[in-house]
């Protein structure tokens, strides 16, 4: 299992390597052949749009009634399999809340965007509906989760602590997904969406193979994007720690049988705790006061090391890049013109004037590095807070920030069980 | 009998998972194939599409050809489309089958679900405390995974695509002008003269009577091998010391000619890993100054691929009087002021050229003008003509020419009232303006290596090489003249290397086997032709009414021609190998062989 893991995660890097040539079709070789003119499409009929928020809003209903009313993992599993269908294979996994962080974070940052309403109703109707119930979004609407939640089949369990380290990831990705569609230079988290090729039977190769690798990794691995990488999934993680209804894992008393946590396959079950030490008491408040004085500096010297990415979170702006080959072309540090090259000499714009908007934006650079250290900063001193801070449980229950709602644990819970009529429950068993 | 239908149910989900896995499998290899074939054999390169383009480009108004093209790319797009088509099938395949195959593993292993069971736990053992510490660890770890990250991100935040190490700041901070390491190096840290800003303001070009008295390019003033002198001498002889001022040592080898302007004669030479300018006193030979062109990387961190013939100085300096410019095979260019400071350097690339970089370097106005033509075909569209400010190195303008490598060197002519920069090469012969790089006019004229520099005389262009034609093209056209404005073409006498020499009245080809032809400058047509007996590399020089010709030998011939022949009046024995062209000043030819540098005149001795 372990070989999986690895190989699963090897093919993964693999696939983000460089990408291979782009295929193209050239004009036909004769300079008398006239082109046909391109057409741009016609726009997506607004009824479409309707239907996708009805789909969206119909999904979030029914999954929240399926894992928090009817706790049914049957109906979840349906509501899965017709939003991938929908939102995934026939909408081509756009527009989606998670892509949406990104129209979001430039309306805020850009006045000169117009955020569709539509956009702003997927971005924030999930959000809404985690607030009071958790991630039931996750559960069964999202397509990226869905289609990895279908291939969970024979998952193992990560390690606890190597679980909550490789979540920060997904806070590294949200960073960056907010801070270059704010500056304007890429929306990193629609190029790198890893299951769109599939979604849409097409696409680069990278991607398709990026793809087709998280899907091998997920049979053994619960969701990995989901856990690891997703941006939307750190929010609505955060959301949910406070979600006023939260799915429960026995619908009642828990008998400590240690099943759901077994059932699990994205480590979101945690165990009673024990009663502490005095000793311990004492190391953990110590520690606690330690993480405390160090967030500041964590969040200062995230700032000041961001600040000091500027030069390479710059390149990922086209307008830089543009420049600098621009600039390499002319000393012939670079041989050969790009697409992107030829347009810029042929358009008849000044180097003077694409080089005022790349310094633009390397000035603005400088900023959003540090934003974007201060807030791993703060990420990373959350997490070791999170990690300090006791908390008390007394039966097995979800951690709310992991829990996708899926509802594998209730088909376990003995007392589910029992509620549905399927056991029996012997009171001097229990 | 529920354990006998759970098994029924298993057996047949696990069978369906098998073979829908085997279609899924089959289905992506196929996919995997088909992308690779239409990687390794893209129907554009295809060798029947090649050959007809070729064709095509010989024969432009063979409609039949056209039509027999047509026919080819049709089936290639329509093979394109099929191919798009499977592509498309396939990944449906994929997912259809990838969708079975997961529901009947579902289904399998609902059949055969077992409750887990999990084993007892100690209760004593704060697991919590366990995992929690680890994972403060694990923190820890993913933290400095992220900050060396940064780190390698913040030292290599190097420009994109080109070796990594310059970046648009450097380019805004030494005010867009051209980022060599040097410029770089000199931003960090005192200057050493290299990378110094100089403002072009306070200088002037070079006035036409300063140039026209120097020999300052490939070919003296105007690039057409014309002396402004008429007393130079006539015979020299090196083993005797007859007419040899003086000889001097030249460090490194090279076959570019010398350059002279005042009392400096400048002349490179290179090797494989080094590239150096030398500056020798034109009255006692002594070398003044030789300074090392700085390694200018990426194209100087190998050496390029050369012909002996060519080696790795062939391009003829160029000086304003104020600097010397010089460049050498791997693209490195450099100037020099001509008292010796560096002024500025930087690499163009290392020059994809099949024979090595040999156009030579000319300044008109404040413009240094380089012919950087490269690649084997003109698809690659890599081949450049720039112009760089001469006080900085800027690019002030460059333009992609239609054309693969080239050996020739342009020159700038003043014709239909215009300034104009002539520049030859396979197949086009193209004017531009020398200000802007906007073209004037383009002419088909050529085919193949060329290495013959363009002539001019009396309104008209001449090029000539082996393997194509004398043109003579009337230099005041527009857009492509090759129908309209080509005068004449001969086909007799084709040169090599050594490029044309014309006047109002001859046009004269030097073949590497030395034919000297004759060609009526009017109307075209063979005049005479005299056989040399040798084998010449250096383009023909007029001084007053007679042609110095200097051959590989280092023999030289001095004729008188008229139109019914020429007259040998003289010749000279420079005593070691030649494939240089002279530069005449006052009373003084100079002179490169293979390993000298000479100056003939009256010895004062």
């Amino acid at each position: 299992m372990r070989i999986a893991w690895y190989s699963g995660m090897a093919v993964m890097l693999l696939a983000t390597s460089t990408a291979p040539a782009v295929e193209r079709f050239p004009p036909p070789d004769f300079s008398d052949h006239e082109l046909p003119r391109t057409e741009m499409p016609a726009a997506r009929a607004e009824l479409y749009e309707y239907l996708d928020l009805a789909v969206l809003g119909i999904g979030l209903g029914m999954a929240t009634h399926f894992a928090i009313g009817r706790r049914s993992r049957r109906g979840l599993f349906v509501v899965t399999v017709v939003c991938l269908g929908w939102l995934g294979f026939w909408r081509g996994g756009c527009i989606c809340p998670i892509g949406a962080i990104q129209n979001v974070s430039l309306a805020l940052f850009e006045p000169g965007y117009a955020l569709p309403w539509s956009v702003a109703i997927v971005f924030g109707l999930p959000l809404v509906v985690t607030l009071f119930f958790g991630r039931t979004f996750c559960a069964a609407v999202c397509p990226l989760g869905a289609i990895q939640e279908l291939v969970a089949l024979r998952p193992v369990k990560v390690p606890l602590w190597l679980d909550q380290a490789l979540g920060l990831l997904a806070y590294v990705y949200l960073g960056l997904g907010v801070i270059f569609a704010a500056t304007g230079a890429a929306f990193i988290i629609c190029r790198y969406d890893p299951f769109v090729a599939l979604f849409r039977l097409g696409g680069s190769m990278n991607l398709l193979v990026l793809g087709a690798s998280f899907l091998v990794a997920g049979v053994f691995v619960g969701r990995p994007y989901c856990r690891y990488l997703c941006p939307y999934g750190a929010i609505l993680g955060l959301l949910s720690k406070v979600s006023k209804w939260h799915a429960k894992i026995p619908p009642e008393e828990c008998i400590q049988c240690r099943l759901c946590e077994e059932a699990c396959p994205y480590g979101a079950i945690r165990e009673p705790t024990v009663a502490m030490q005095r000793q311990t008491r004492q190391q953990g408040r110590r520690r606690l006061a330690a993480v405390l004085i160090a967030l500041p500096l964590f969040v200062a010297g995230g700032f000041w090391l961001g600040q000091a990415l500027q030069g390479p979170m710059a390149k990922v702006h086209p307008a830089v890049r543009l420049a600098e080959r621009v600039h390499a072309e002319s000393v012939g540090l670079v041989s050969g013109t790009t697409d992107a090259s030829e347009a810029f000499r042929t358009s008849g714009r000044s180097l003077t004037e694409l080089d005022r908007e790349a310094s633009a934006v390397y000035a603005k650079s400088y900023w959003a590095g540090g934003w974007f250290g201060a807030w791993m900063g703060l990420v990373i001193g959350g997490k070791l807070l999170y990690l300090t801070v006791r908390r008390r449980r007394a039966e097995y229950q979800p951690d709310r920030a992991s829990c996708v709602s899926c509802g594998r644990c209730f088909w376990y819970c003995p007392s589910e069980q029992a509620r549905q009529g399927w056991v029996q429950l012997t009171p001097g068993r229990q | 009998m529920m354990e006998s239908r759970d098994n029924t149910v298993y057996q047949l989900a696990a069978r369906m998972a098998i073979v829908a896995g085997g279609v899924l499998i089959v289905a992506c290899a196929l996919l995997v194939y088909d992308y690779a074939r239409r990687l390794a054999k893209d129907p554009f390169e295809a060798p029947i599409y090649s050959s007809l383009r070729a064709a095509l480009e010989q024969q432009p108004t063979n409609e039949a050809l056209k039509e027999h093209f047509r026919a080819v790319d049709l089936e290639l797009r329509r093979e394109f489309f099929r191919q798009r088509a499977f592509a498309r099938s396939g990944a449906v395949l994929a997912i259809v089958s990838l969708a079975v195959m997961l529901f009947a593993w579902r289904v399998a292993v609902n059949a055969r679900r077992r409750p887990p069971a999990p084993e007892a736990l100690d209760a004593a053992v704060d697991r919590e405390a366990m995992w929690t510490g680890r994972a403060r660890w694990a923190v820890g770890g993913v933290c400095g995974v992220l900050i060396m990250a940064a780190l390698y991100l913040i030292i290599n935040a190097g420009l994109s695509g080109a070796g990594g190490r310059y970046s648009l700041a450097d380019f805004v901070r030494a005010g867009t002008k051209a980022p060599s390491p040097e410029a770089n190096q000199a931003l960090r840290r005192p200057s050493n003269g290299i990378g110094e800003k100089r403002d072009a303001r306070d200088e002037t070009p070079p006035k036409d009577a300063e140039v026209a008295k120097a020999w300052p390019r490939f070919r003296g003033p105007s690039g057409l091998g014309i002396s402004a002198y008429g007393n130079v001498p006539e015979r020299w002889d090196a083993k005797t010391g007859q007419g040899i001022v003086w000889k001097s040592a030249v460090p490194l080898p090279g076959n570019n000619s010398p350059v002279v302007w005042g009392t400096r004669v400048f002349l490179s030479g290179a090797d494989k890993t080094k590239r150096e300018v030398y500056c020798f006193d034109a009255d006692s030979g002594k070398l003044l100054w030789q300074h090392t062109v700085p390694g200018t990387p990426p194209s100087a961190a190998r050496a390029p691929k050369v012909l002996d013939d060519t080696g790795y100085a062939a391009p003829t300096m160029a000086t304003d009087g104020h600097r010397a410019f010089a460049i050498f095979a791997n693209g490195d260019l450099a100037a020099f002021s001509v008292e010796g400071k560096p002024a500025w350097s930087k690499s163009l690339g290392m020059p994809e050229n099949s024979y090595g970089h040999a156009s030579s370097l000319l300044v008109h106005k404040n413009l240094l003008l380089v012919q950087l033509d490269q690649g084997g075909s003109s698809e690659a569209k890599k081949s450049r003509m720039l112009a760089l400010e001469t006080a900085s190195g800027r690019v002030v303008w460059q333009v992609t020419r239609p054309v693969p490598n080239s050996w020739s060197t342009p020159i700038v002519i003043h014709a239909a009232g215009r300034d104009q920069l002539i520049t030859a090469a396979d197949p086009w012969v193209i004017s531009y303006e020398p200000a802007s790089g906007k073209e004037w006019w383009r002419a088909d004229c050529l085919k193949t290596d060329i290495g013959p520099s363009p002539a001019f005389a009396d309104g008209r262009v001449y090029v000539a090489n082996e393997n194509s034609e004398l043109s003579a093209i009337q230099a005041d056209g527009q857009g492509d003249v090759t129908a309209t404005h080509v005068v004449w073409k001969g086909e007799e006498g084709m040169p090599d290397t050594c490029s044309p020499l014309a006047t109002k009245e001859f046009v004269f080809l030097l073949t590497s086997f030395g034919t000297l032809t004759c060609y009526d400058a009017r109307k075209g047509g063979v005049l005479w032709a005299e056989d040399l007996a040798t084998d010449f590399a250096a383009s023909p020089s007029l001084v007053g009414s007679r042609l110095y010709l200097v051959s590989k030998t280092g023999k030289s011939f001095l004729v008188e021609p008229t139109r019914k022949g020429c007259k040998r009046v003289a010749e000279g024995d420079l005593g070691e190998r030649c494939v240089t062209s002279p530069a005449f000043q006052d009373g003084r030819i100079y002179l490169r062989g293979s390993t000298h540098l000479y100056c003939l005149g009256e010895s004062k001795h």
